[in-house]
């Protein structure tokens, strides 16, 4: 680095003749060698100040009053907390996003790991096999929303056509029906994850030598699967865990888009039920109230999980 | 029960590889094409419906059966009802600079933060890095309420600057550490060699460190294209103006508009909204693989 100070031309003594300057400009430059990693970082820093920890406050606060966002905001205690589940609406919400998570993370993580498995066995045109596997993944959700309205629908839908040629005409309401309606996003989130992509690009990472190990100690497969293949993803594992259980609490455009929420509210979740009080009935505190729960039980899941995981995930090389 | 048997034989590959000749092969694998073939077909059949559909007149996408699987006659009716429905390319205008409003000052300010992170020595990195990884674990609708209140109160809605202001100030906490990752790995001794020749910290970044990261930062342009094109929350808070509105949100309102429900238009503007981001992320998927085994899941 050569600083354009060293290289003006000095008045009077230059450097070499000047000790003490010298001093000052090498303590100088140093100086500026210590604060430039804080430069590259000041856009971060200030980002996180003003886009992030102030939010973060500010919402923490008015989860304690009755605010519309513009009005001053009313103290109310814990009000918003208490008062949680007091709607119909509300309380249906909280258990569709229960049911949600509880059956389609699990569910989306067994998926996922059968189709990569499934696209792992050689056989004669796996590439492109895998290939056509990624292509519904790449339709984005709006083009998937209208689709998948068509594929369900009661009248004309294909879904509806199966059943009739498995021998029941009746048929479903499917997504009018206020009770079946979050089964079907919950099927949907389970076929459709990204977790087979990475389950995928882990078992490209399991070395051979385990596999022939284990066949010369004369393991079955299904042997194999548990003592090599599955400790072998278990770092896949874990990070599919924590990405599907984030994204299952926030879930927001399928249903949106699909079916607003209805009928009945059969398909509002978590992230709906915070977007409509925000912004539609303008209960900004109430909304503020519901997301820090949100936080809270994301953090206590999040960090179970990785309190957990050192018992459970195999990393190769120690961790 | 059998066949969870021949399920569970076939979808182990170990062992299940012998020499011979190509013939022997595909008949010994014959159970394993089956699977790959059904699961294909479940997985395919909605994209496949959705193109079928897109050329089929209102009178054969009524009849459920026998189904129909091919259109016949082919029509074009449905791809000029959907375009004349909206204006297709004024969303579509809006979605490409909602993209390159976002992706351009995210990549300038992330690249800057996860270079400091990754290759610079200060008090507080880890700490800072701590930080930066909690962000990223925390639920979008923490933040929501109050940056729109913020964002109003400044007078900012109905314009860009709720995309390029946050965008400017690295607010990606998910790109800033999968990019200190990808950084990190990249040998030291290049960095000292140009430091020795008299390059300062920025010549470092732009001539080493981004064209080693060429495979990355393409992810990188491939998901904020693809947020743009699919995200609905954003547009719903910030871009409700029509002039404003992308894709994603005009595809809202024209898939809610139904009273009767004009399945064919729907089918074909899905098509003409999917084509390309199928086109863009089956490019960006080579980089997946990529990007995953090189930013370290595995510890």
């Amino acid at each position: 680095m050569t600083s354009p100070l060293l290289s003006a031309p000095q008045p009077g003594l230059g450097p070499a003749e000047d000790p003490g300057l010298l001093n000052r400009l090498a303590r100088g430059r140093r100086f500026r060698r210590r604060m430039l990693p804080f430069l590259f970082l000041l856009p971060w820093i200030v980002g996180v100040l003003i886009f992030q920890a102030y939010p973060i406050l500010d919402s923490f606060y008015h989860s304690f009053t009755i605010y519309d966002g513009f009005q001053p905001a009313k103290w109310i205690g814990f009000r918003n907390y208490v008062n949680l589940a007091d709607h119909d609406y509300t309380r249906k919400a909280l258990t569709n996003t229960f049911i949600f998570v509880v059956v389609s993370v699990p569910g989306g993580l067994v998926v996922g790991l059968l189709q990569a498995l499934l696209l792992n066995v050689k056989v004669r045109g796996l590439q492109l096999f895998r290939t056509l596997a990624l292509v519904p993944g790449t339709v984005p959700v709006a083009g998937a929303a209208s689709v998948l309205l068509f594929i369900w629908s009661p009248s004309i839908g294909l879904l509806n056509t199966f059943l009739k040629i498995l021998g029941f005409p009746k048929g479903q309401a499917w997504l009018s029906d206020p009770v079946m309606v979050k089964w079907v996003f919950i099927v949907m989130a389970i076929q459709g994850g990204i977790g087979m992509l990475i389950f995928l690009a882990g078992l490209q990472n399991v070395p051979q030598e385990l596999y022939d190990a284990s066949k010369i100690d004369g393991a079955k497969s299904i042997q194999t699967l548990f003592t090599v293949t599955l400790p072998m993803l278990t770092p896949y594992t874990l990070f599919n865990l924590l990405t599907s259980l984030i994204g299952a609490f926030q879930m927001f455009s399928s249903p949106m888009l699909m079916t607003g929420g209805g009928p009945a509210g059969g398909s509002t979740f978590y992230g709906q039920l915070i977007y409509e009080n925000a912004f539609r009935y303008f209960k900004m505190g109430h909304a503020a109230a519901l997301s820090w729960i949100l936080f809270v039980i994301s953090m206590v899941i999040v960090v179970a999980v990785f309190r957990t995981s050192a018992s459970w995930v195999y990393y190769e090389g120690g961790n | 029960m059998a066949g969870i048997r021949t399920a569970r034989r076939y979808i182990f590959p170990e062992g299940r590889f012998t020499l011979g000749m190509r013939a022997s092969r595909i008949m010994q694998h014959s159970n394993a094409y089956l699977l790959i073939a059904a699961f294909l077909f479940l997985a395919l059949l909605p994209v496949f419906w959705m193109f079928s559909n897109a050329f089929k007149t209102l009178e054969q996408m009524r009849i459920t059966f026998p189904i129909q699987w091919f259109p016949n006659p082919v029509t074009f009716e449905n791809f000029a009802d959907g375009w004349r429905a909206r204006d297709w390319l004024l969303h579509l205008r809006n979605t490409l600079m909602l993209a390159v409003f976002v992706l351009i000052p995210t990549m300038a300010s992330c690249i800057l933060a996860a270079y400091a992170f990754a290759r610079m020595r200060f008090p507080g990195s880890e700490l800072l890095m701590m930080l930066n990884i909690s962000l990223m674990l925390m639920p979008d609708f923490v933040t929501m309420v109050p940056r729109y209140v913020m964002m109003a109160r400044m007078g900012w809605i109905g314009t860009w600057l709720p995309a390029i202001i946050p965008s400017m100030l690295a607010l990606n906490p998910a790109m800033v550490f999968v990019l200190r990752q990808f950084f990190r790995a990249i040998p030291n001794e290049l960095s000292e060699a140009a430091r020795l020749d008299g390059c300062n910290d920025l010549v470092i970044l732009w001539r080493i460190i981004i064209p080693l990261a060429k495979p990355i930062l393409a992810l990188q342009v491939v998901l904020i294209t693809s947020w743009a094109w699919n995200d609905l929350l954003f547009p719903l808070l910030y871009l409700k103006d029509k002039s404003m509105q992308t894709i994603t949100l005009a595809m809202m309102g024209f898939i809610g508009s139904r009273g009767d429900t004009q399945w064919g238009p729907m089918m074909a503007m899905s098509v003409l909204v999917s084509l390309p981001m199928m086109g863009l992320s089956y490019y960006g998927q080579r980089y997946f693989t990529e990007g995953f085994t090189l930013t370290g899941i595995k510890g």
